[in-house]
């Protein structure tokens, strides 16, 4: 899947004002699914909390666009949610085991709490894909309520190449339980 | 040798191999982040390898700009920090535990004039934790002591070659610290900018190469150029070295330094590139 906008600036994503990152709703799916500003996220894989890991995405590209998760308008909050089940959206853009996406000329802004979330499924028994061959480049991620990129879990093979993370309230890049012993 | 994924298994049986890494930045610029810059978190037992951060620029990042496992017990193989610039630094540049094997080249760390210089060092490559049931030597934690390159480096099987070359060590002058920077600590502060820590039977001065603890590895400093290096007597380089058969060398000037035993080095030499000589084993005295 190609989503192409028409340049940083041009094509603008905005979150909606007072709004909050909430969980889907009877969410009890596990076949990997691409979701596109759901639960108030761009991009949204719920993996529930089940027994088969889930199939990856693969193969995503976006690019070309300015997503802005309206700074502190968001209610969202990050702490309950990753309660409620750690490997739901919290990012502005949040994706669960993928493959082969590549994100290029991407600006990213003002999310609650991460700009750019990836990660594994940490619930599921056996493990999951992970995050692996993924290639960001012009990617900046700023101004996040925590981290402006957030990778949990396993990944092999990331290329970040004149990308910037700046002015974010925790970490530029944060990876967290890399190698989860669940694997 | 090359700590594998192979002797991952053999050593862990009961824990998959988990294998994570070829990680690449190149060319990115991570700047003023209130935490890290790059921080990786691994768990226990797990092996990661391959990361290279290159040509990246990290500036005025509070909580330090690279941290890899900086809490956890793990095996960190094949580091690679090459070509980067670090500014406007206010803790650590970079800290990297259990390291197994890496290089840190042709880097730039500066601190700013007007920063707050802590008494963390720049480059800090710790030794093994607690979890592994190797308790770390008394009075070390994770604050370092303000060396350039502070390395206590780790016990443990497979590669620990350290290739530390070609960077060049920026400090103030004159350092503005507080008790408050060393964590509560008890400081002391002389009329040259000089910061010494009280960490107990003795006192901590910032050197530009501090080696600690029981040797058995391999480290190569060749190469590197410190500026603002301490005056008067204090020795730039300390080096507490128990294992015969570990062999270190410091470069400069084409000059090349093999250290078996403690020793420190004048700052006067390598000021000035001459030949560092080799110093008797204080121990034994």
């Amino acid at each position: 899947m190609r989503v192409i906008g028409a340049g940083i600036g041009h094509t603008v994503l905005t979150l909606p004002d007072n709004v909050a990152q909430t969980p889907r709703p009877g969410a009890t799916s596990l076949c990997a699914t691409l979701i596109i500003n759901d639960h108030h996220a761009w991009w949204h894989w719920d993996p529930n909390s089940g027994s088969a890991p889930p199939d990856p995405i693969f193969n995503l590209e976006l690019a070309h666009m300015t997503l802005d998760g309206n700074g502190t308008n968001q209610n969202g909050n990050g702490t309950n949610l990753k309660a409620i089940d750690k490997a739901q959206a919290r990012g502005l853009v949040s994706l669960n085991n993928v493959g082969n996406i590549y994100f290029h000329d991407l600006d990213i802004v003002n999310s609650i709490p991460y700009g750019l979330e990836l990660q594994s499924n940490a619930s599921t028994p056996g493990g999951g894909f992970g995050v692996r061959n993924a290639v960001f480049e012009r990617v900046a991620t700023s101004a996040a309520q925590w981290d402006g990129i957030a990778l949990v879990g396993v990944f092999k093979n990331l290329t970040f190449r004149e990308c910037s993370s700046y002015d974010n309230a925790r970490d530029g890049v944060h990876f967290e339980d890399v190698g989860l012993s669940a694997y | 040798m090359t700590y594998s994924e192979m002797e991952h298994r053999e050593l862990h049986p009961g824990c998959e191999a988990v294998v994570v890494g070829d990680l690449l930045f190149d060319h990115c610029s991570i700047a003023g982040n209130n935490g890290f810059g790059i921080t990786l978190h691994p768990n226990p037992q797990c092996l990661i390898e391959n990361i290279s951060i290159s040509n990246c620029v990290f500036e005025t990042n509070n909580g330090g700009s690279i941290s890899l496992s900086a809490e956890y017990c793990t095996f960190v193989n094949n580091i690679r920090i090459l070509g980067c610039t670090f500014t406007h630094q206010t803790f650590r540049a970079i800290i990297i535990a259990t390291p197994s094997s890496g290089v840190i080249s042709d880097c730039a760390f500066e601190h700013s004039e007007n920063s707050v210089p802590t008494s963390d060092s720049l480059v800090k490559l710790l030794g093994i934790p607690e979890v592994e049931g190797r308790p770390r030597p008394p009075g070390h934690d994770d604050f370092g002591d303000g060396s350039d390159i502070f390395f206590q480096p780790t016990v443990f099987t497979g590669s620990r070659t350290w290739r530390i070359l070609g960077n060049h060590f920026v400090r103030p002058l004159r350092w503005d610290n507080t008790p408050e920077t060393f964590g509560g600590r008890t400081t002391d502060a002389d009329d040259r900018g000089i910061v010494a820590r009280d960490l107990g039977p003795r006192v901590v001065q910032r050197w530009s190469i501090y080696v600690d603890d029981d040797i058995d590895s391999h480290l190569v400093v060749t190469g590197n150029h410190f500026d603002a290096l301490l005056l008067g007597e204090y020795p730039a380089a300390y080096f507490d070295v128990d294992t015969p058969n570990d062999t270190w060398f410091i470069r400069r000037a084409g000059t090349i330094v093999e250290g078996l035993n403690l020793f420190t080095v004048p700052v006067e030499t390598l000021r000035t590139g001459g030949q560092i000589p080799r110093f008797e084993d204080k121990r034994k005295k």
